[in-house]
């Protein structure tokens, strides 16, 4: 029998109700749909990476999967539990399962707590029962493994520098020992040379501790790096999804194929040489997406059957692994 | 005579914990219609250079050295003397165009005061102008657009009006301080090429601080490679991305995944960039660096010209670097 995914995500939906300032009390609050009937299965110890454009609704699609927003459709963990009907009391026990890295590494620490405490507390809140020794014999472990000094266990995060918070983040997502790490934008707001020891870093513990990654990043050519398989979003659908080396280098729909083409490359050669996609214009409001294919105001090959009709994600050409969303692909 | 001479520029702050050197002997030329790229990770003193060329650094900053625009000497020149260059003959985009347009100001009204301070222009034919501007950066509708408030564009077309209010006077060199680097890639493509249309169409040499190194290989000819304010590399984009001569910039290259590249893994520089409060002795990069030998502790290898328009600042000779 095959394994069950660790993670089949259904038609995950999630949608804000938005007041705008100087509505009346009783005009209807807009609606906003971030998230729009996105599915995929994760398999265990492999890297899901996730791109789009700012507002696309990326990071908001991996807080629905932990609840930190609410969503519907269904989230099965391991083939078995909805993760979206479950009880709050129900849910704390996957949290310890799921964790999160998140993008800002000084804003996402406590700022009164020292990084003993904070890489501590997940721990305290799920295993209660450990004794204090334990607790920071773990803490200890956990900071080695990450390349933290243990004798900054009592440091305050203003002590350290962006790349050491983010390896602070880290630990304590790793510290309950998770199945899933959901990583958002984990390096955009670091340096490049500190960039990379992150990536390192997130790879080898990977390796060590057979993780399973969610990878939300802009930056394309870290989430190629990084993931086996590449998931495009764009106004809250799914465009494209295919292992990372072919959606480079056979990228099929028409928004990826700019994306990729709009990332500048590090050689002046490659780079003058290189053919851009320009896109026309800005993405459109979310308020109002267009109807049918939401890419087709700024596709170059949108035609109107674009308008009328919602592409479906399909396999392209049979290929395995290699699904896209577009009337015309290539 | 070059365009923009900057000689021995030097910029020092004044802090409660001591004197920080955010810049030191920094010294470079900009011809007309060029492009040089000021490349250095945060702290790496990049845009401090280029706000203390125009008077701009705060109040506890001090600069020191030669600025020369067009043979005339700007640096630390009085404020009258200043502001008749500022924006008129060199203009600045800075990275956060949300940040740095007035929001309660009209588009209209920030823009067209740019011309009637410089140019003398009645407010009608400013806003005329700006228009005019606004179509030459693909701002569509830019006449319907003009009336609206900076929080009415989203990000990119914000920088655009940024790059139009600094081009109104048609001023000869433009800097631009990381001006994508808020701005997702398909936005920062469209910028990019923006840039290259109006070098082209204008003429303006532009000066490019950014940190992101696949932007500078499409863009510029010249590159001045910063790290804890000190210039490592000096040179031109293709040699030195071809054939990086410090340890630095050949550890900044590698460090960064490419999509146009099998994976492979990445080459990591360890440790973090130098705090400025209390920079190590010797060559900045020499706590990090693979390559450092004993002189590298205590003395500054100054920057020397090992080949034609090369210029580097390291005690092993490039051939040791692997």
């Amino acid at each position: 029998m095959t394994q069950p995914p660790l993670l089949h995500v259904e038609d995950l939906r999630v949608t804000f109700n938005i007041r705008s300032e100087g509505d009346m009390p009783w005009t209807p609050p807009r609606q906003l749909h971030a998230v729009n009937g996105v599915s995929f299965d994760l398999q265990p110890g492999e890297t899901l990476g996730i791109v789009g454009e700012s507002g696309c609704g990326k990071s908001t699609l991996a807080r629905a999967i932990i609840r930190m927003v609410q969503a519907t459709g269904k989230v099965l963990w391991m083939g078995e539990t909805d993760l979206l009907a479950l009880s709050k009391p129900q849910m704390m026990k996957y949290r310890s399962e799921i964790q999160m890295v998140f993008q800002d590494p000084l804003a996402s620490l406590n700022p009164r707590m020292t990084i003993g405490q904070i890489i501590a507390e997940p721990l305290r809140t799920h295993h209660p029962e450990l004794s204090n020794a334990e607790v920071k014999k773990r803490v200890k472990e956990i900071m080695e493994k990450v390349s933290l000094l243990p004798n900054q266990i009592n440091r305050y995060p203003h002590e350290f520098s962006g790349g050491q918070c983010q390896r602070i983040g880290i630990a304590r997502a790793l510290i309950v020992q998770p199945k899933l790490i959901i990583c958002d934008e984990p390096v955009s707001a670091l340096d490049v040379s500190i960039q990379a020891q992150v990536i390192n870093l997130l790879m080898k513990l990977q390796k060590e501790m057979g993780l399973t990654l969610i990878f939300i990043a802009h930056d394309l050519s870290v989430v190629k790096h990084i993931s086996n398989r590449i998931m495009v979003l764009y106004l809250g659908r799914v465009m494209e999804v295919a292992v990372s080396d072919r959606l480079y280098q056979h990228p099929s729909h028409p928004y990826t194929k700019a994306l990729i083409s709009s990332v500048p490359i590090p050689d002046p050669v490659a780079e003058r040489a290189k053919k851009t996609i320009l896109l026309e214009g800005d993405l459109p409001s979310p308020f109002a997406p267009p109807s049918g294919c939401v890419f087709r105001t700024r596709c170059p090959k949108a035609q109107s059957v674009c308008a009328d009709k919602v592409p479906e994600l399909t396999s392209v050409n049979g290929v395995d692994n290699h699904d896209i969303a577009c009337h015309f692909p290539e | 005579m070059a365009l923009l001479d900057v000689n021995n520029l030097s910029v020092r702050f004044r802090t409660n914990d001591g004197m920080v050197n955010a810049v030191n002997d920094i010294s470079f030329t900009l011809d007309q219609g060029h492009t040089l790229a000021i490349v250095g990770e945060s702290g790496s003193g990049k845009s401090q250079t280029a706000f203390a060329m125009l008077g701009l650094l705060a109040k506890n900053g001090n600069a020191t050295g030669s600025v020369k625009f067009e043979g005339r000497e700007i640096l630390n020149a009085p404020l009258d003397q200043l502001n008749q260059i500022r924006s008129n003959k060199i203009g600045i985009v800075f990275q956060d165009p949300m940040t740095s347009l007035n929001p309660y100001m009209r588009v209209s009204d920030q823009m067209a005061e740019v011309l009637t301070h410089h140019k003398g222009m009645s407010h009608s034919d400013a806003v005329a102008e700006s228009v005019k501007m606004l179509d030459a950066v693909k701002i569509p509708d830019a006449k319907g657009r003009v009336r609206l408030y900076p929080h009415e564009f989203s990000g990119g077309m914000r920088q655009r009006v940024m790059i139009a209010m600094s081009l109104l006077c048609r001023p000869k060199i433009l800097i631009a301080d990381e001006p994508t680097t808020a701005l997702d890639v398909t936005v920062q493509a469209q910028i990019m090429a923006l840039f290259s249309d109006i070098q082209k169409e204008f003429g303006t040499a532009v000066l490019l601080i950014t940190h992101d190194l696949g932007v500078v290989a499409g863009f510029c000819e010249e590159i001045l490679v910063l790290y804890g304010g000190r210039v490592m590399e000096q040179g031109p984009t293709e040699p030195i991305f071809a054939s990086p001569s410090h340890p630095y910039t050949q550890g900044l290259l590698r460090a960064i995944p490419r999509v146009d590249h099998a994976d492979e893994e990445l080459k990591t520089i360890p440790g973090s960039p130098p705090n400025m409060m209390s920079p190590p002795k010797g060559c900045p990069f020499q706590p990090r660096c693979q390559y450092a030998i004993e002189p590298c502790l205590d003395e500054l290898q100054p920057l020397i010209e090992f080949a034609p328009n090369r210029k580097r600042a390291c005690n092993r000779p490039a051939e040791d670097l692997i």
